[in-house]
């Protein structure tokens, strides 16, 4: 493991925001799903299982896009407006604290809308941030995009330790709901949310946040088509293969052990679990594989409930919500998870 | 381990699969997709994957789904060769 003493890439404040609609599932399936998946049986029984409870969304499924569908252009324009609003308003949270000349850097991901100049731009311009700033947009990777933007970010902190670089995760999946009656669209229908992650990162010492000892990928090149996103003409369709909970598990062990071996930490130090929920069964079989408790998923099951799995953004909700729920105490060790097509796994090793 | 014809894992796996299916298909085919055409969710296959442990003794279908979980091919027929040569494996050694 690093000096315990050693200034690392530190995650030096975290935010989120979401859209201010929220949507209990019930009263999606009263208002809108009962119409789009009448013809599949037992329909109803796929809002509960995925444990979702209730999500924020930047569309109304059933006034925003009815019986109907709608074009792919009137979904980009309608991002447009939304990720200024939610992103600004966690973009914001981060400032607050901090001298904008100490910006140096900005990265941002999304795979739920287009449009140039991207997102962050704007969101520079709006905040007065100087003209020389670095910005990088991560497109479209799916689910485990925040480890793009923080190793993004890590690269950013460790080339200028004196600057502090903003990372952002906006997802906004609701503006891709299209009735089309599968069981599969059905599920990700009901389990997507819509929500911004954010993070300031720079090079501390402990005591100042989670600090990042190591990062791990492993892409699994055998299942290229168990999760995709493509580009319809109304919206961007995601399938979701029903083995993706199994291979993640049959991965994760190693996964984690190779993880923490790059810090040369023993992967029963750890003590915090942020991972991202893709599905129920995905947290609970890595939670079997890992022997991790109920009590060390609260954060990943309470996001899950309350937001929905919001793409790249929700493993950062987690770790706001774990950090302010678990109180970790300085020097204690965790490992922050996601999942996503490829089937490609995400990690990162952190020292609290 | 006892000898068991690959005729009789094709039966034993096609038993489970109606058992699973719970009356909703009424014939098995070698050829039939676990997903596509017997439409078994992530809880369905977890009843799957543990009535092959249990049938076949701790035997594993990891190996099998890595490789035949995309594109339709995680056909009946797959299983009980898969089961088929891991038990004459597991029996060699």
């Amino acid at each position: 493991m690093s000096s315990r003493n050693a200034a690392l890439p530190t995650f030096v404040n975290l935010s989120s925001a979401a859209p201010k609609q929220v949507f209990e599932q019930e009263q999606l399936w009263d208002e809108i799903f009962d119409q789009w998946y009448a013809e599949l049986p037992d329909a109803r029984d796929l809002g509960t299982v995925t444990r979702v409870e209730r999500r924020h969304l930047a569309w109304n499924p059933a006034t925003d896009i009815g019986a109907e569908t709608r074009g792919i252009g009137d979904r980009m324009k309608a991002y447009v407006e939304i990720v200024d609003e939610v992103a600004g308003e966690a973009f914001e949270d981060l400032l607050r604290p901090m001298d904008r000349a100490d910006v140096g850097s900005i990265v941002m991901a999304s795979s739920t809308g287009y449009y140039g100049p991207t997102p962050d731009y704007f969101l520079a311009k709006r905040f007065g941030l100087k003209p020389n700033i670095r910005r990088t947009h991560i497109g479209h990777m799916g689910c485990f995009a925040a480890f793009n933007v923080i190793k993004t970010a890590m690269d950013s902190v460790i080339a200028r330790p004196n600057e502090y670089t903003i990372g952002l995760c906006a997802e906004f999946s609701s503006l891709h709901f299209r009735p089309e009656a599968t069981r599969e669209q059905a599920i990700v229908h009901n389990l997507f949310g819509d929500a911004v992650g954010a993070f300031t990162m720079a090079m501390r010492e402990p005591g100042h946040g989670p600090q990042i000892l190591a990062t791990h990928t492993l892409q699994s090149f055998e299942t290229s088509d168990m999760m995709t996103l493509s580009v319809m003409d109304d919206g961007v369709r995601m399938t979701l293969s029903p083995y993706v909970p199994f291979v993640i598990a049959s991965l994760i062990e190693q996964f984690v052990t190779d993880l923490c071996a790059s810090a040369d930490v023993d992967p029963s130090e750890i003590k915090h679990w942020a991972i991202h929920p893709g599905g129920p069964k995905i947290v609970d079989l890595v939670a079997q594989k890992m022997k991790i408790t109920e009590r060390q998923l609260e954060s990943t099951w309470h996001i899950l409930r309350e937001y929905g799995n919001c793409a790249s953004a929700t493993v950062l909700l987690v770790l706001e919500h774990l950090v302010k729920n678990d109180k970790p105490a300085q020097g204690e060790i965790g490992v922050m998870l996601a999942f996503g097509p490829g089937l490609t796994l995400e990690g990162a090793l952190l020292r609290f | 381990m006892t000898f068991i014809s690959e005729a009789n894992i094709a039966r034993q796996i096609g038993d489970l699969c109606m058992w699973i299916s719970e009356g909703s298909i009424n014939h098995i085919e070698m050829g039939m997709s676990l997903t596509r055409d017997l439409g078994f969710d992530s809880m369905k296959l977890m009843q799957f994957f543990a009535g092959i442990e249990e049938l076949y003794n701790g035997i594993g279908l990891e190996d099998w789904f890595i490789e035949h979980s995309s594109g339709g091919r995680d056909t009946i027929g797959s299983v009980v060769r898969y089961l088929t040569q891991a038990r004459i494996l597991v029996a060699a050694e």
